[in-house]
């Protein structure tokens, strides 16, 4: 594959996996991916290592259930090789009320005959954990009133 | 494949700092480079948002009294055009307490004439205040969910 076709494979996957569409996103990676998410597993679990097509199926079954609408935009896209580096601003609105999640998440793909074979995942997960628990963990090391 | 020059000002950037020599970190950089951690400013209050030279050396130097050494591995690098993404592994060691911090980065380098322009950089920042303040917040908070 080309650098383009890399760079062309990353764009429609992230509208397939924006879209929520669970199955045709899975299309786009290997048998054996490797992915790993930078942030706490015991707050968020169901991020982390993930290996294979089923736990990787699982993450993202999760994450879409849990948000009702999905959208994106491209912030920087650098692709050589068999390799692509993204930054994505993300919002994300919540199923359960109406509160949207907003978080830029940068992502290095490596790619093998197309299919994403090793993914790495970085975002300020300090403010994630905040904006999914609503919480302030500041507040946690301030002198009780 | 020869080494372009964006990617021998990146490299040269990297070794230069992550070896604490700040001021060879600072000539591969503009003079109005502009820095943004994606880290919580409350619990890191040297990262944030940085313009100019000199405000990044004041938080580079900060990092550095902070460890007493660092070294590095670069698994991850990508270059198109002008833009160089780099994932960094990188291990530091606290100059109080001789622990060592092991942290993920993803920095996006733009350059601009051979000089780098701009630093996006993203880690686990949850991770890090954790290391940092050598307190387990995860359980502070499932502890504070339950009651």
């Amino acid at each position: 594959m080309t650098v383009q076709a890399n760079r062309q494979r990353i764009t429609d996957f992230f509208k397939v996996f924006y879209a929520m569409d669970l199955d045709g996103l899975m299309a786009f990676y290997s048998d054996d991916i490797d992915y790993v998410s930078f942030v706490p597993v015991d707050i968020i679990p169901h991020l982390g290592h993930r290996r294979g097509k089923a736990q990787l199926r699982e993450t993202f079954r999760i994450i879409h259930s849990r948000y009702s609408r999905m959208r994106y935009e491209v912030q920087a896209m650098i692709a050589e090789e068999d390799r692509v580096a993204t930054i994505v601003r993300v919002f994300f609105q919540k199923a359960l009320r109406d509160r949207i999640v907003q978080m830029d998440i940068a992502n290095f793909y490596t790619l093998r005959d197309g299919l994403i074979m090793q993914q790495r995942e970085f975002l300020d997960s300090y403010d994630l954990v905040q904006q999914v628990l609503e919480v302030d963990i500041a507040s946690l090391f301030r002198p009780h009133q | 494949m020869a080494m372009t020059a964006n990617r021998r000002c990146v490299e040269q950037f990297l070794s230069a700092f992550y070896s604490g020599d700040i001021e060879g970190a600072l000539a591969c950089c503009e003079d109005e480079i502009d820095f943004l951690a994606y880290a919580p400013i409350d619990i890191l209050p040297h990262l944030g948002h940085r313009r100019g030279k000199a405000s990044i050396r004041e938080m580079w130097e900060t990092i550095h009294r902070r460890y007493a050494h660092m070294r590095y591995d670069l698994p991850f690098i990508a270059e198109d055009g002008d833009n160089i993404a780099a994932m960094i592994r990188v291990y530091f060691r606290k100059s109080d307490s001789d622990r060592i911090v092991q942290i993920d980065l993803a920095d996006f380098y733009r350059l601009r004439n051979g000089r780098i322009a701009q630093i996006r950089q993203f880690m686990d920042s949850f991770d890090v205040a954790q290391q940092v303040l050598e307190r387990d917040i995860a359980s502070m908070l499932l502890q504070n969910r339950s009651k």
